[in-house]
């Protein structure tokens, strides 16, 4: 067989296992990406998405939106899903002691304040974070502030 | 296909060699088969190799680490006979040029023939499982992958070595170089 006639027969080879190889990968990555889709669908009716501002108090503010939390996750279960967090309990109520490090001292500390869709308002809560359970697209917000202020965390 | 007792004895070897190979605990799909198959065909004929290639698959396919091969055993020996043919069509047509390219051209057609035994098998797969045949070769495209991998690297490196062994013991005197 002359010299270029083989070369080609075994470029031809060589691109039929590059292309068939590629084209078989191609479709492994999107059988992949679909049964990703499926499961995300099938997840997205057990989780909520919610919305978790950290104000720092400082000027600094930390959005972590459509955060993913179980259904029946409480605002304690948000924060612990976006924030390093550090806590004690009170009986049942979790009392929470600092944020990504950030400790609550005598006179300042962590509250957390929800936003009320119908008023378009953020409104502070009594509750314990624990205590809350959250529905989807609720927005809370934990705000370092002065435990007598009423400033809200935006 | 008639064989001197030198032949036999070295048909017989490589097969034993196969068989110790395919039988030793290894990752899947990184085998030596395809390639000793492919050589096989080359020192001894298409017939010899497609003979080779059904015995030690045969073998394999009940003694494997990997378990029985089930209803595929026949498209594995149909896979590897294949292979076995090919090194016999190859030998037609002889190796040309330097070792370098010797190499690359084995290497070219350790991958080509590594697709088309997954290929063949991944229909065996389709048929047994009633699967289509494209979704049953993208299921298995990674371990296809790393099979024609294996096969690729093994025949780039092993092949110019394995020639040259094979001319200084002379049973490559009827292949010619064309």
């Amino acid at each position: 067989m002359q010299t270029s006639k083989r070369t080609l027969v075994f470029a031809v080879l060589a691109l039929t296992v590059w292309s068939l190889m590629a084209t078989g990968y191609a479709g492994y990555y999107y059988m992949q990406y679909r049964q990703l889709e499926d499961t995300l669908k099938t997840m997205q009716s057990l989780v909520l998405k919610v919305n978790v501002l950290i104000n720092y108090g400082n000027g600094t503010k930390e959005w972590n939106n459509n955060t993913l939390v179980p259904i029946g996750a409480t605002v304690f279960n948000a924060t612990l899903a976006v924030a390093d967090i550090d806590y004690s309990m009170w009986g049942e109520y979790v009392l929470i002691n600092s944020i990504n490090g950030i400790q609550g001292t005598q006179d300042t500390g962590w509250i957390w304040w929800i936003w009320n869709r119908s008023t378009s308002q953020w409104q502070s809560t009594i509750e314990a974070a624990n205590k809350h359970v959250l529905v989807d697209g609720d927005t809370i917000g934990w705000n370092y502030q002065n435990w007598a202020s009423t400033t809200p965390p935006s | 296909m008639r064989f001197q007792t030198r032949q036999l004895a070295l048909f017989c070897i490589l097969a034993a060699a196969s068989i110790g190979i395919q039988l030793a605990p290894r990752p899947p799909n990184i085998e030596a088969t395809s390639l000793i198959t492919f050589f096989v065909g080359i020192i001894f004929g298409g017939i010899a190799g497609g003979v080779f290639g059904t015995l030690v698959m045969s073998i394999n396919g009940f003694l494997s680490p990997w378990g029985l091969a089930g209803l595929n055993l026949p498209f594995q020996i149909v896979g590897m006979g294949t292979i076995g043919v090919a090194g016999g069509i190859f030998r037609r047509y002889g190796f040309a040029g330097p070792a370098s390219r010797v190499a690359v051209e084995s290497a070219i057609l350790g991958a080509f023939l590594t697709l088309l035994y997954d290929i063949i098998t991944n229909v065996g797969f389709a048929l047994i499982t009633n699967v289509p045949v494209v979704v049953a070769f993208i299921t298995g495209v990674v371990f296809s992958i790393t099979h024609i991998a294996s096969n690729t690297l093994l025949f780039l490196f092993a092949s110019v070595p394995l020639l040259h062994t094979f001319k200084t013991f002379g049973e490559l005197r009827t292949v010619a170089n064309k």
